[in-house]
């Protein structure tokens, strides 16, 4: 019975899809809403009717969704809406053609009947937030999937935040997030967006399929000067199909920050930097992954590299984290902040654990699906300490900071932490090591041995023990400085600066 | 007065006979005081549809032979060679109630400075008579129709951007046709698109599209070959200005 029930929500599902022209990837939750906001207006029925039949000798149910305006105020109904006269036209006509009639006589007294200005239901746009967004004129358009998730996200923040430094008026289009709410979680977003327009893709464009065609009308529509598409499916799809009429009226930007493989899922530039049209330029904030771009690349495409930005402390305020750091015993403790997933490599962290039974771990950071016992994290040395904003932790507590991942482009928590005046030991990850020395960040080789890791680490940090007070404070400020030339928010803007104008 | 009736042929075969029928019946219906002429480009059109065109439209109509690969530059071609005083745009594959060219003329000598379309389009799809039915209907048929009103939304300079609210088929005074010309297609830019293009500037201009009451549209969908389909897999934008 429950199977039977199960076939037939299914069928009805497919069967709304089709009527309403949505994709039949999307969730049944999508159709659900697809309905309540679009369909009941369209007239759409998302219960059909149903009629037994027999035909070529057997007997079969048919279920048709009929169409009707009826629901709509303010709009004529299906029967005033197409004329006899015309009807009768349409007859007429089918005797000269008679294909006309494809669908039938009978058929054709039911024909559906659209309004060439029903934006709303037929076009794919929520007629007065298109109309208000196209009134207003923007210079810069930036899309992402979302407004908060990971690393990327704070690299735009800044680029969004630097674009409005430059006057630029900024639009800011989240293709996947569904809705936000300032104040609540899901609405959280980053300071950086502060000044710009933030709107989701879900908010403009009526249709529960996500048509690349759609949102490249709009984004012709409105011709800002830039556009830049940031790690959204939806905005590369558009980028590789409308790139090229795009650019007509906009300089067009898409960001990749890694090219590994190795990870849950190939990154974005494995599967687009070769098959977007060459007059969209490519901009990463690492120079490895802009040098695997370029040796596939085939179009003479621009590349630009800037890197992250990151708050710099004034000398003053680093020197007096020195003299903290000088004046104090060392604690046995290490941090460690991350992702708390596999991929940021807590199986090396729950090895070298095992390895210097001596230390206590100190692990930051938001738990993602895996439980901590899955990850071998729930050992006594290892404590959890939760989510902190990095300038909520008082790094003088620690004898070094561990960065265990496993891919990365340029990480930007080993940026802010070079800031805190603590010893960096890392797995030699992304583009870290072509940025910093061997003794700035301590690097460890990776490997597919966790264990090997471990110990790499663990002799790095023994290494660093040894160091005497002078010879650690000159490694200390030789990565300070390594940092403020490379990650100021003034060489950022100059970089950006260089690759818009 | 002078009504010129522009059509463009490109591959529409033994369609050309409907459309021949259609619009016979049209002109039968124009007002005695007006006169008219029908001019037919053969842009690139294969050799079946040339020798359809020449054998139904020889007695009443001027045939070109061009080579623009594109029905808006053919248009234009059509239109400098046109000598009324008001315009019809047809498409070779179409067919039309025949009341359409009466009654937009009627409008269109009222009212010069705007361009008229048909009130209503019926798509109808070929592909809809290999459908499994059921009581004469089957809940699988595409064909449907699109009624087509003048109104803030559909003459709207910004919302016209990203919805074409009216096709290419209309009726205007001829310049309004010289004064804004159709865009080619340009496939290196990927712009184009050329009835959205022009419905985009004149509106732009602040020239106001007005639907013909009772009048019918009926357009052809085609399983291949549609100019949309086209349109949309090369990535063909319109033009803005």
């Amino acid at each position: 019975m429950l199977e039977f029930i199960r076939a037939s929500l299914t069928y009805l599902i497919r069967r709304y899809k089709a009527q309403a022209g949505i994709s039949q990837k999307q969730s049944a939750l999508r159709v659900l809403l697809h309905y309540l906001i679009t369909g009941r207006r369209r007239g759409l029925l998302l219960l059909p009717k149903g009629k037994f039949f027999s035909a070529n000798r057997s007997l079969g149910i048919h279920f048709s969704f009929p169409t009707t305006r009826d629901g709509e105020a303010g709009k004529k109904s299906e029967t005033t809406a197409i004329s006899a006269i015309v009807r009768n036209e349409v007859r007429a006509l089918a005797k000269l053609d008679p294909s006309v009639l494809s669908m039938g006589r009978e058929q054709f007294d039911k024909a559906p009947i659209f309004f060439s200005d029903d934006v709303w239901g037929n076009s794919g746009f929520f007629p007065v937030e298109t109309a208000k967004l196209l009134m207003s004129e923007f210079d810069s358009v930036v899309v992402v999937p979302h407004f908060v998730i990971g690393g990327a996200d704070k690299y735009t923040a800044a680029l969004v935040s630097a674009l409005t430094d430059f006057n630029k008026r900024v639009l800011v289009v989240a293709t996947l997030q569904e809705s936000f709410i300032p104040g609540n979680i899901a609405g959280t977003v980053l300071e950086g967006y502060g000044k710009a327009t933030l709107r989701t893709w879900a908010s403009i464009n009526s249709a529960m399929e996500l048509r690349e065609d759609y949102l490249a009308r709009f984004l012709h529509a409105l011709s800002p000067r830039e556009i830049f598409v940031i790690n959204s499916e939806l905005g590369l799809d558009m980028l590789v199909k409308f790139g090229t009429a795009l650019s007509n009226k906009s300089k067009i930007y898409t960001y990749f920050f890694s090219m590994d493989t190795d990870t849950f899922i190939a990154q974005y530039g494995v599967r687009y930097a070769r098959i977007l049209p060459k007059q969209i330029e490519i901009a990463s904030d690492n120079q490895v992954t802009i040098s695997k771009l370029r040796n596939f690349d085939a179009t003479n495409r621009i590349f630009h590299c800037i890197p992250a930005p990151v708050e710099i402390p004034h000398e003053e305020t680093y020197a007096t984290k020195i003299e903290t750091r000088r004046t104090r015993d060392k604690t046995k403790k290490i941090i460690w902040i991350s992702r708390v997933e596999k991929f940021k490599g807590t199986e090396i962290l729950s090895n070298l654990a095992d390895e210097l039974e001596e230390y206590e771990f100190h692990v930051f950071g938001p738990l993602q699906t895996e439980s901590r016992r899955s990850l071998g994290l729930r050992k006594r040395n290892i404590v959890y300490k939760g989510e902190k904003h990095i300038s909520q932790i008082d790094f003088s507590l620690y004898d070094c900071f561990i960065f265990t991942s496993l891919f990365e482009g340029n990480p930007n928590v080993v940026l802010e932490v070079a800031c805190e005046a603590i010893p960096i030991v890392s797995t030699d990850v992304g583009s870290l090591s072509t940025q910093f020395s061997s003794n700035q960040v301590h690097f460890v080789p990776l490997n597919s041995d966790p264990r090997t890791v471990a110990a790499g680490f663990r002799d790095a940090i023994v290494k660093l023990e040894k160091l005497d007070s002078s010879q650690s404070e000159e490694y200390l400020i030789s990565l300070f400085q390594n940092v403020n030339r490379n990650n100021s928010t003034e060489v950022f803007h100059e970089g950006l600066k260089r690759m818009i104008h | 007065m002078r009504l010129s009736i522009l059509l463009t042929f490109n591959s529409e075969g033994s369609y050309v006979f409907a459309t021949q029928k259609a619009l016979l019946r049209m002109i039968e219906k124009l007002p005695q005081n007006f006169d008219h002429e029908v001019l037919v480009a053969l842009d690139r059109a294969d050799e079946f549809t040339t020798q359809e065109v020449k054998k139904r439209f020889g007695q009443q109509a001027t045939v070109f032979v061009t080579n623009f690969g594109n029905p808006g530059e053919a248009r234009n071609f059509l239109v400098d060679k046109s000598k009324g005083e008001f315009i019809s745009i047809l498409d070779g594959d179409d067919l039309w109630s025949d009341n359409w060219l009466a009654c937009a003329l009627e409008m269109a000598v009222l009212s010069p400075g705007k361009i008229f379309h048909p009130e209503i389009a019926f798509y109808f799809y070929e592909s809809d008579i290999d459908l499994p039915f059921a009581r004469g209907a089957s809940p699988f048929s595409k064909s449907h129709f699109v009624v087509h009103q003048a109104n803030g939304m559909s003459n709207s300079e910004h919302m016209t951007k990203v919805v074409n609210f009216w096709t290419a088929h209309c009726l205007a005074s001829k310049s309004i046709f010289k004064a804004i010309p159709y865009k080619p297609n340009n496939r290196i830019l990927a712009l184009g698109i050329e009835d959205w293009s022009w419905n985009i500037a004149t509106i732009g201009r602040g020239i106001e599209h007005e639907s013909v009451p009772n009048t019918v549209h009926c357009i052809r969908v085609k399983r291949q070959g549609s100019l949309n389909a086209l349109n949309n897999s090369e990535g063909t934008l319109p033009w803005l200005e």
